[in-house]
């Protein structure tokens, strides 16, 4: 029934819409790990499974219009930020300030000292994302978390590449003075 | 905020861009500037802890189709992608609904063991079904352990459900095995009909 795997995500589509619709699968198997991982970064951290599922919901639903000039990746991540800054939007309006939030779980082993630095050096790391402008932020996840190119990074925002850049060292500079401001002990870290 | 002077050469020697010959300036300039060396030492733990930052996911690729499914109306997940145990738990629970609605907690209950029982008895007797090992050698063996009606109903469902998956011949030809080895010919029918409409 499938054929085998290695087609390109764009044959994968091509499929689909030609009314295979099974194939969605490969795409959701190839990319879940990928857009949940932004989504989390993001700062949807309580809500991946829901804005996963609502990324590939509206992927699903929008394929008849994807154009096959496009990289399928591209797109997917164009849903996943848009939904995103919707779901924080929502969020801010609905508790007008951010919950605390729990830092990510840091590997046993470590001793106690270098494990309180970590957790607290965490912390003040989301606190810094949950601040950062939407604007600096989206740019600064998909440069340097998500490892993508300007040029792919402008396609997903409809920025252009020099704008792009301007952002991203802008949100450079931002957490700097963040961090600087809010636990400069950090710079005195090995 | 790194150095005014220094801040594209600051830039693009993070993102790895910095030609040779401004790179042996700006290292020259990191040596003496210690704002510059802790700010770039900031941003690459940064940038190391957000992309070491990964979710735990609860939800397999089947359950996202399945709400897609949910919400579109369109069928993503063949019977082929489904899970086992999943299908045979559906599969006999509507008999049971249909037939003995004031036994279906009772069936829910003992379901776990049953089914772990017939799963091990297929694997242990009947390796693979595409070898056609005889029917009566495995019931055979299974004739050993004590039956109950509701075991009896999930075997019949997770034998029949295991050999559509590998095609619809071979599933008529186990359902005539079951038959033949005194598994109820109603429940057999009964899965028979679910799975066709499948």
């Amino acid at each position: 029934m499938y054929q085998p795997l290695g087609n390109s995500d764009n044959d994968i589509v091509k499929k689909i819409q030609d009314g295979n619709k099974e194939y969605f699968e490969i795409l959701v198997t190839r990319y879940k790990a990928k857009i949940s991982g932004f989504i989390y970064r993001f700062g949807c951290k309580e809500d991946v499974e829901d804005l996963l599922q609502e990324v590939f919901l509206k992927a699903y639903k929008n394929l008849k219009s994807f154009d096959p000039n496009w990289k399928f990746q591209t797109w997917l991540y164009m849903i996943a930020q848009q939904l995103c800054c919707n779901f924080l939007d929502a969020q801010r309006l609905r508790r007008h300030k951010n919950i605390e939030e729990v830092p990510a779980p840091i590997a046993p082993g470590i001793d106690p000292k270098t494990r309180t630095i970590q957790i607290e050096r965490d912390v003040k790391l989301q606190q810094a994302m949950n601040e950062m402008p939407l604007i600096y932020k989206k740019v600064y996840i998909l440069i340097e978390a998500e490892d993508l190119s300007y040029k792919e990074t402008a396609e997903i925002l409809s920025l252009t590449i020099p704008k792009v850049k301007g952002r991203l060292h802008n949100a450079r500079k931002w957490i700097i003075e963040w961090f600087r401001e809010n636990y400069p002990e950090i710079f005195n870290e090995e | 905020m790194p150095c005014q002077k220094r801040e594209k050469e600051f830039n693009l020697y993070l993102d790895g861009k910095l030609h040779e010959k401004d790179l042996r300036s700006f290292e020259a300039h990191l040596e003496l500037c210690n704002i510059c060396r802790q700010d770039l030492k900031l941003l690459k733990k940064i940038k190391i802890t957000l992309k070491g930052e990964k979710p735990l996911l609860k939800k397999s690729s089947e359950g996202i189709l399945e709400h897609i499914q949910k919400a579109t109306g369109d069928t993503l997940i063949t019977i082929s992608k489904k899970s086992l145990k999943e299908l045979t738990l559906n599969i006999s629970r509507q008999y049971i609904e249909q037939k003995f609605p004031t036994q279906l907690h009772r069936f829910e209950t003992e379901f776990e063991a049953n089914y772990l029982r017939a799963s091990n008895f297929a694997k242990n007797r009947i390796p693979k079904l595409e070898e056609d090992i005889p029917l009566e050698a495995a019931a055979f063996a299974d004739s050993t352990k004590a039956k109950s009606f509701y075991y009896e109903i999930v075997v019949v469902a997770y034998r029949l459900i295991q050999s559509y998956k590998i095609s619809s011949a071979k599933m008529s030809k186990e359902a005539k095995d079951l038959i033949k080895f005194d598994y109820p010919e109603e429940t057999v029918n009964f899965i028979l009909a679910r799975l066709k409409e499948l």
